[in-house]
C-alpha cells in the first residue's frame, strides 16, 4: 500500500535554556556575543527521536533510504521564553514517491504559537 | 580585510565580522542594498561534527564516508542546516540589531565537507508591516569557487 498522502505526527515537550542556546551557537561556530539568538535553533528539535520516528514511519517502503533536506523554512513569531515547557507538534506527510514534508509548530503550553517550521525531505537513494 | 568591504576568513574556519558589515548597523535598508559577502571559511569535518553534536543532526551522510558513498555521494557533506545557520550568523554579523523573522533555504547541491562557504545577497523587498520595517533578502550560499550551494531568503526586521 502506498504511503503517499499518509501522515504521522509527534508531539513533545521542549525547553529553551541558555546552556542549550550557547551549545548550539558554539556548534555553528558563532561568535557567541549573545546579542541575538540563532534563528535556526528550533530546527534542532526536528532531530528528536519522536520526530525522527514520524519521518521513518513515512519511509517504511524505502528502508535503505535516508532523508535529505531539499528545503527548510523557519518562521519566528515570538521569542520563546527560557526555561519554560513548550510544545512542539510535528507532522510528517509523504507527499510523493520520493519526498516527505515535515510541518512543525512550537507553541507555549497555552497554545500561543512561537515558531513554524517547514521542511521538504527527499529520500535517497 | 582581504579586499575592500569584505571580511577575511577566520582561523580554523571561524567566521569573522568585517568592518563593512558593522557599518550598516542602524542604517535603513533599501531595495537593492547589498548584503556583502561574508566568508565563513572552510567548513571541515571538525565543524560538521561539532554541529552534529550540538544540533542532533547526525545523519551519517555528514559524518561517515562509507554511508555517504552508499547513497551516491562522493563523500560526506555539510549539513544543510549548518549552511542555513551560517547564513543566519552572517546576517547577524552584518545587522546585529536585526531580528530574523523568517528564513528559508533551498539546497541546490551537496556541499562536500571541506568546502569554503561564502554568503552574500541583496535586499529584494522592503515594506512596513504593523509599524515594523521589514526587508526581504535574497541570499546565495556559495562555495569558494562561486558555485551555488543553497539559495536562501530572509525577512529581517530592521
Amino acid at each position: 500500500m502506498s504511503l503517499v498522502g499518509q501522515s504521522a505526527s509527534a508531539s513533545l515537550t521542549v525547553t529553551v535554556t541558555a546552556e542549550a542556546l550557547a551549545a548550539f551557537a558554539g556548534g555553528i561556530g558563532a561568535s557567541g556575543s549573545g546579542k541575538r539568538r540563532p534563528t535556526t535553533f528550533p530546527i534542532a528539535w526536528l532531530t528528536q527521536p519522536a520526530v525522527v520516528d514520524a519521518v521513518r514511519q513515512m519511509a517504511t517502503d524505502r528502508p535503505s533510504s535516508l532523508p535529505v533536506h531539499e528545503l527548510q523554512t523557519i518562521e519566528t513569531l515570538a521569542e520563546a521564553p527560557l526555561d519554560r515547557p513548550l510544545v512542539l507538534t510535528a507532522t510528517a506527510t509523504r507527499t510523493d514517491a520520493d519526498r516527505i514534508t515535515l510541518q512543525a509548530v512550537l507553541a507555549e503550553a497555552g497554545g500561543t504559537s512561537l515558531a513554524r517550521l517547514h521542511a521538504i525531505l527527499r529520500l535517497v537513494p | 580585510m582581504s579586499e575592500a568591504g569584505k571580511p577575511t576568513s577566520g582561523e580554523a574556519g571561524k567566521p569573522t565580522s568585517g568592518e563593512a558589515e558593522k557599518q550598516t548597523t542602524g542604517e535603513t535598508l533599501a531595495l537593492g542594498h547589498a548584503f556583502p559577502d561574508h566568508r565563513c571559511g572552510v567548513v571541515g569535518a571538525a565543524r560538521v561534527s561539532a554541529y552534529a553534536t550540538s544540533s542532533g543532526d547526525d545523519n551519517p551522510i555528514h559524518t561517515d564516508e562509507a554511508t555517504a558513498r552508499s547513497i551516491g555521494l562522493d563523500g560526506t557533506i555539510i549539513q544543510g542546516m549548518l549552511l542555513m545557520a551560517l547564513a543566519d550568523e552572517a546576517l547577524a554579523a552584518w545587522r546585529p540589531d536585526s531580528v530574523c523573522r523568517r528564513l528559508t533555504a533551498r539546497f541546490a547541491r551537496p556541499a562536500p565537507t571541506g568546502s569554503e562557504v561564502v554568503i552574500g545577497g541583496r535586499v529584494v523587498k522592503t515594506e512596513a508591516v504593523a509599524g515594523a520595517e521589514l526587508a526581504t533578502l535574497r541570499i546565495m550560499v556559495r562555495d569558494g569557487k562561486g558555485a551555488v550551494l543553497a539559495m536562501a531568503e530572509a525577512v529581517i526586521e530592521n
